[in-house]
This record gives structure tokens, sequence and C-alpha cells, in this order.
């Protein structure tokens, strides 16, 4: 007697950019939906959002403005206040960046219900851990828009940058978030 | 189409499933029996590629459970289904088409379908934040299925259903079983494996205790009474209980 060993089932392979396609779909309807339910439900709560938002966001503007402008008085900004007070902000900004990503990457992948679902699915891994990658980047990186934005325009407006510097600031922390 | 050969699973010390060898057809209901903490959903992860085996080799449609080619062949229902909160029924399943590469035009016409079957035109188009437990899982079962799977492993699956929607879940899985594909469904409800399976598999700290149609494990056992009768003598919980007296009886003495 001869038992049969069955033929592996082989299916068409998936396009890898598909996958992407419907990952950043994905992402996008989850968006547009938490935005639309927002704006139909909460008004107020997006109201009160958006305003805490822009109040924070000219406050640390108008901090840094004042802060340059007074510094601005006595040394020469353009030169050494990026050598010294940029370096070590940037420098504790990437250290707390480098922090919380760790602990988002970690509870994103390892944590999440939602990880475990995407690997039951035919996705590559690698495409799934890039997916949760940029989610945890973006999740720990808007305070760093959030901070670094009036910083940055601030800075630009007393040393009396070029307009591209404020619009390549801006572009730059939104990029990283 | 499902194979486990001396599949062995350790979480440290632990041994959450031990040596275990398993079969299952293409054409075939396999209930998957145990008590909590048997090893059951480790089995099910590892089938579905969502843990891998310390010893042992785990093959679906003959290929490495943990591959690529596997899972596109596997429908998988958690015990714990996920759906994203923030999209809608019909957007969580054009999503799983995507996922899996369907094409549209016919994938579009396999959800309307999915979505008559299991009577979700009602909420389909809400979002999933607002569904019930028993919407939710119907959506769960409909996204398993909507890439018409060759393996459907189903993780307790009656959990949260209403008597219609329970009825329709267990004609689907007879139906699928009969249009060639191998199910594996692990379940506390006896009854239903009883009724339902064409083979039916015990399992007890990880180390499958006996597989085989309802009357060979009766025969093996030398056991007349139900399945829940021989389960608790198999499993070492039928305590003082004569050979065909239920729990309830047992109970109300």
């Amino acid at each position: 007697m001869s038992l049969a060993i069955p033929e592996p089932i082989r299916l068409p392979d998936l396009a890898p950019d598909r996958t992407a396609r419907a990952l950043r779909w994905l992402r996008w309807r989850q968006v547009c939906n938490t935005i639309t339910n927002l704006i139909q439900g909460s008004r107020l709560r997006i109201a009160m959002i958006l305003f805490c938002s822009a109040v924070f966001w000219a406050g640390l503007f108008i901090l840094f403005l004042g802060g340059f402008q007074f510094i601005s008085l006595y040394v020469d900004l353009a030169n050494t206040i990026v050598e010294y007070l940029f370096s070590m902000f940037f420098l504790s900004l990437l250290v707390m960046l480098f922090f919380s990503s760790g602990i988002i990457v970690y509870t994103t992948l390892f944590h999440s219900r939602e990880a475990a679902y995407l690997l039951s699915t035919p996705a590559s891994t690698d495409r799934i851990f890039a997916y949760k990658f940029a989610e945890a980047i973006g999740f720990s990186s808007w305070g760093f828009f959030l901070l670094g934005s009036p910083l940055m325009v601030a800075y630009g407006l007393t040393v009396k940058a070029p307009a591209a510097f404020t619009q390549c600031s801006c572009s730059t922390c939104s990029r990283s978030c | 189409m499902i194979e486990l050969e001396g599949v062995t699973k350790l979480f440290g010390n632990k041994r959450a499933v031990d040596r275990l060898d398993l079969r299952v057809h293409a054409g075939e209901l396999f209930a998957f029996l145990g008590p909590n903490g048997a090893g059951k959903t480790t089995t099910i992860k590892m089938i579905c590629g969502l843990l891998a085996p310390t010893a042992g080799k785990v093959r679906v449609g003959g290929q490495d459970a943990a591959s690529r080619e596997a899972r596109q062949l596997l429908g998988y229902v958690p015990d714990q289904p996920y759906l994203y909160d923030k999209l809608t029924g019909r957007e969580f399943l054009r999503f799983v088409v995507e996922m899996y590469g369907l094409d549209r035009a016919r994938a579009s016409a396999r959800i309307d379908e999915l979505i008559d079957t299991f009577d979700m035109g009602d909420f389909i188009d809400e979002l999933c934040e607002n569904y019930s437990q028993g919407m939710k899982q119907r959506v769960v079962f409909a996204s398993a299925l909507v890439h018409d799977p060759k393996v459907l492993v189903v993780d307790e699956p009656l959990v949260g259903l209403d008597p219609r929607s329970a009825r329709i879940v267990r004609n689907l899985f007879v139906s699928q079983a009969r249009s060639g594909a191998a199910v594996l469904m692990s379940i506390h409800l006896l009854a239903i494996a009883e009724e339902l399976a064409d083979r039916i598999g015990i399992v007890d700290h990880g180390r499958m205790l006996t597989v085989g149609t309802l009357a060979e494990l009766r025969e093996r056992a030398q056991h007349d009474g139900s399945l829940e009768d021989l389960f608790l003598k198999l499993t070492g919980n039928g305590l003082n209980a004569r050979p065909g007296q239920s729990v309830l009886e047992r109970a109300e003495i």
C-alpha cells in the first residue's frame, strides 16, 4: 500500500504594492471616518481641541519669539544660537523621541490585536512591521511638530530669514510626523 | 489540508502543546475539544502562523503554516475577533479583499452575497464601534469567508451569536466542508460538535487524548453515553458519574 503525498496548493502571488495601498487606504479611511464622526457628533469637542492646540502653538511661538529677540540684543543669534541652543534642544528631542518610539513600537507591535490580525492575513511581515513602525513614529513625533514648528518660525522671523526657511521648517516638522 | 506532526509549544517551562499529531482533510469538519487551558487556542494560533512551534511541523495546504501561501488559503475567526472601530463593516470587508489580492469586481459580488447570507444589510454601513458582539461576530465570519478559504479555522465560533445567527454559522460550516474546505472548529458546546463534526479530537494538557468519529471514540472508550459524558470521562472530570448520566442529573444529585 502506498500513501499519496498531496501536492502543495499554490495560489498566484500577491502584489506587494496592493497590500501597501490597502494599508494606506485603511489609515486614510480611519482618519476620514474619525473626522466625519467628530464633526457630526462632537463639534464642541473638536472645536476645543483645535482652539487649545492653536493657543498652545501661539503661546509657544510668542515665548520663543520674545526669547530670541531678547537674546539677539546680546549675542549674534544667527551663529551662536544654532550652535548651542538648537543643538541641545534637538538632542533632547531626539532622546525623547527615541524612547517614546521604542515604547510605542513595543505596544503597537507586540501588544496589539491589530498586529495579530494583520499577521493572519497574507501580508508580508516586513510590510506589517513598516506599517506599524510608521504609525508609532507618527504617534511619538506629533509633539516634535507642536514644539519644533513655533521655535523654528520664531527663529526665522528673528534673524529675518527668507520665507523659504519658514516653509522648509514647517514642512520638515510635518514630514517628521 | 491541515497537518501537525509532533508539535510541541513551550512557554518558558510550561508545555502548552505536547507532541501533538493532527490531520484535517479537505471536505472534513473537525471539532477540536478540550477543557480550558488544554492548548486548543495555542494549537490554532500555530496553524494560523501566529505562533511558531518549539518543535514539530505545522503545514496548511502542504505549505509551512507561517508562509504567506498558507495564510492565503486560510480563513481564521479568533475567539476574540478584531475589527477596526473606525471602519464600517463594508469598508472592513473591502480591506480584506485588498489584503488577499482578490479581483475587485468578483469580490464586490461576494461581499454583497455575504451581507445577504449573514443578514447584515441593516448595519453594514455603520461604524464597527457601534456594533453589538453578535454583529461584530457576523462581520468577522464574513471577512473570513470573503476569499473563499480552503481552510477555515474557528475558535469558539458561537460566542455572542443569537440563535438565528448561530444557525446560519452552523449551516455555513457544514456547507464549507461539503464544498471541499477543511474546517477546524474549537468549541465548548459539545452538542454542536456531536451534531456537526465528521471527526472529533479531544485534547488535554496539550496532548491529544483521542481522535476519531463519535462512534470510534465511543468504541475506544467503551462508553455509550453522550459526547459530554465521554469528554468528562476522558478529561478526568467525570467524577462519580454513571455511564449515560448527564451533568444536569449529577447536579441534581
